[in-house]
């Protein structure tokens, strides 16, 4: 458990060549990745949201995609379409791949596309294959979507409705560094331009292995029992919460939990991870009642109050 | 994993035989503070059994049911949250759970029976029992009662107030005089009055003086007045010569 530690700790030391801060939103985006899973990430503008994806693709050596969402993607322009090519005189059809046929696509403003392209972008997600027409193409493997939110701008969005939202692992809030931060943000991109070279710290394969580990890791029974009422907590709620979280969401608990241990260089889980990861584990599914928004509550102080309450 | 498993199941017998210890030191000392509430109130003293007794089987079922790796993490840190994650998954196959079960059995040997006993409070325990003991034996000694609730429930009986007896016996009310008649109303069965009498009563009896007993030869004696009296049948005499009429006559009537 010390090497894989070891090689945790040297990927994110090696993205803070390029992320000043942000530790947090790199470890929960390596989470997803271990298992298996998809990320959604909110955060203003300018907070290094998809560099933080690009420059993590780069030390695993994955193959990455970027996708701007706006209104007039058309799914096929996700998926990639079938094109006429001419070949010695004879013209026939040939697939030509979209942006999602790569190992981690970032979805820029997953909430600028319409629904339909949503969907599509979500099935790939759920199902790591592609139908166009009557073909079906898998995917190359580890597959991960990564997407991002804007808070604000809000007018002529289509906002992911719940039960797609729910098939995102994690929302990773993504924060504004503070002021060290920032200076060293200045003093890093305001200067002379570098070369930040990265080492490539892992490959698709050591990836594959380490989401194999994931789920070897084992948890004890009171700290599983303890997700799970977490989750349920969040249906019985019902004088904060309208909309509790589905039985995808303690799934995701447990799983994402046994990747921080791995990160963390445990060979068990604590329930320090679930305290951690479950607030971006459950935010994006569940849904306030009336009081609690007129209260000024959010999601977190939701999730906060729940995690006080089941010791 | 064979190797952790055994260290589960030590786990197990040492915590009972620690819990088993403690709960039968705090029952009698439990037991012992009662009987010595009770003599001084003057109620018999074993029911303080009923209090221990009951304090061994639900402190013992309490203990006994415990998850006895969540009390060795309470007393060791470094087992926090590792102990109950092995023993809770000890059939799973893996290298990770592996080196789970290898780190647990390898820091199981800092961990000291010493942390489970607290000595300090062991020694106040046993003291404890030690001073009830020397109390109860004072108390009975100088039959000392600070409260006598039986005795203000039946308070005739023990009015010992002119009353002779012998050791220990409390003698109820005794007429060592001859004549014991009394009232009249007593010594009557049914209407016949009883001609008693009895000799007053000795305590003590000696027996060499009373020697060998004598044997007895009793008579049967049938009472005369449950003597059997020959019962005699009813005949109607009729004469001979009209015993063929009235033959007759009851012939016809039951002829109609």
């Amino acid at each position: 458990m010390k090497n894989y530690k070891a090689i945790f700790d040297e990927l994110i030391k090696e993205t803070g060549k390029v992320i000043v801060g942000q530790e947090q939103v790199v470890e929960q985006i390596l989470v997803a990745i271990l298992c298996d899973g998809n990320a959604l990430l909110e955060g203003y503008p300018g907070l290094a949201k998809t560099l933080t994806v690009r420059t993590l693709s780069q030390l695993m050596d994955l193959k990455f995609s970027r996708i701007q969402n706006t209104p007039d993607l058309m799914p096929s322009d996700i998926t990639g379409t079938y094109i006429i090519e001419e070949v010695s005189g004879k013209r026939q059809f040939k697939f030509q791949p979209g942006p999602i046929f790569a190992n981690v696509v970032l979805a820029e403003e997953i909430n600028r596309a319409t629904p339909k392209t949503q969907s599509a972008l979500l099935e790939a997600m759920q199902e790591k294959q592609v139908t166009v027409g009557t073909n079906t193409f898998k995917l190359d493997l580890p597959f991960f979507v990564l997407a991002t939110q804007n808070p604000i701008e809000q007018e002529g969005t289509y906002p992911l409705p719940e039960a797609q939202a729910d098939r995102f692992l994690l929302k990773i809030k993504v924060g504004y560094p503070n002021y060290e931060q920032e200076l060293q943000i200045v003093d890093m991109y305001a200067a002379e331009a570098k070369d930040r070279k990265l080492k490539v710290m892992l490959n698709k394969n050591h990836l594959l292995t380490l989401q194999g580990f994931t789920r070897q890791v084992p948890i004890a029974n009171d700290i599983k029992q303890r997700a799970v009422k977490i989750v349920l907590a969040t249906r019985a709620n019902k004088d904060i919460i309208q909309y509790g979280a589905s039985p995808r969401a303690s799934i995701g608990m447990i799983l994402a939990s046994k990747a921080r241990a791995l990160i963390q260089g445990r060979n068990h889980v604590s329930n320090e991870d679930i305290n951690t990861l479950a607030y971006a584990i459950l935010r994006h599914r569940i849904i306030l009642n009336f009081e609690a928004e007129r209260k000024g509550m959010t999601t977190d102080d939701a999730i906060k109050a729940i995690l006080d309450k089941v010791k | 994993m064979n190797q952790f498993s055994s260290v589960v199941k030590e786990i197990n017998r040492t915590l009972n035989e620690i819990t088993l210890f403690e709960n039968l030191v705090n029952t009698t000392l439990v037991f012992l503070v009662f009987y010595l509430l009770l003599s001084i109130v003057d109620i018999n003293p074993m029911y303080s059994l009923i209090p221990s007794l009951l304090y061994l089987v639900v402190y013992s079922y309490m203990s006994f049911a415990s998850y006895k790796p969540l009390v060795v993490e309470s007393k060791y840190a470094p087992l926090r949250e590792k102990l109950r994650t092995a023993a809770d998954n000890m059939g799973m196959e893996n290298p990770i759970a592996d080196e789970l079960r290898y780190e647990v059995t390898n820091e199981m040997k800092n961990v000291g029976l010493s942390l489970f006993i607290n000595p300090r409070t062991l020694s106040y325990k046993i003291f404890g029992v030690l001073a009830v003991s020397f109390l109860i034996i004072f108390v009975t000694t100088a039959n000392l009662k600070l409260l006598d609730f039986a005795k203000q429930k039946v308070p005739d009986i023990f009015d010992t107030k002119g009353l002779k007896g012998v050791g220990n016996f409390v003698a109820t009310q005794l007429n060592t005089s001859d004549d014991i008649y009394g009232k009249e109303d007593v010594a009557k069965l049914g209407d016949q009055e009883l001609n008693i009498r009895i000799k007053p009563v000795d305590f003590k009896v000696n027996v060499r003086e009373e020697g060998d007993s004598q044997r007895q030869d009793f008579e049967t004696l049938f009472p005369k007045e449950l003597a059997v009296k020959e019962t005699v049948a009813y005949e109607e005499n009729i004469p001979q010569e009209q015993q063929e009429l009235v033959k007759n006559y009851f012939k016809k009537l039951a002829e109609g």
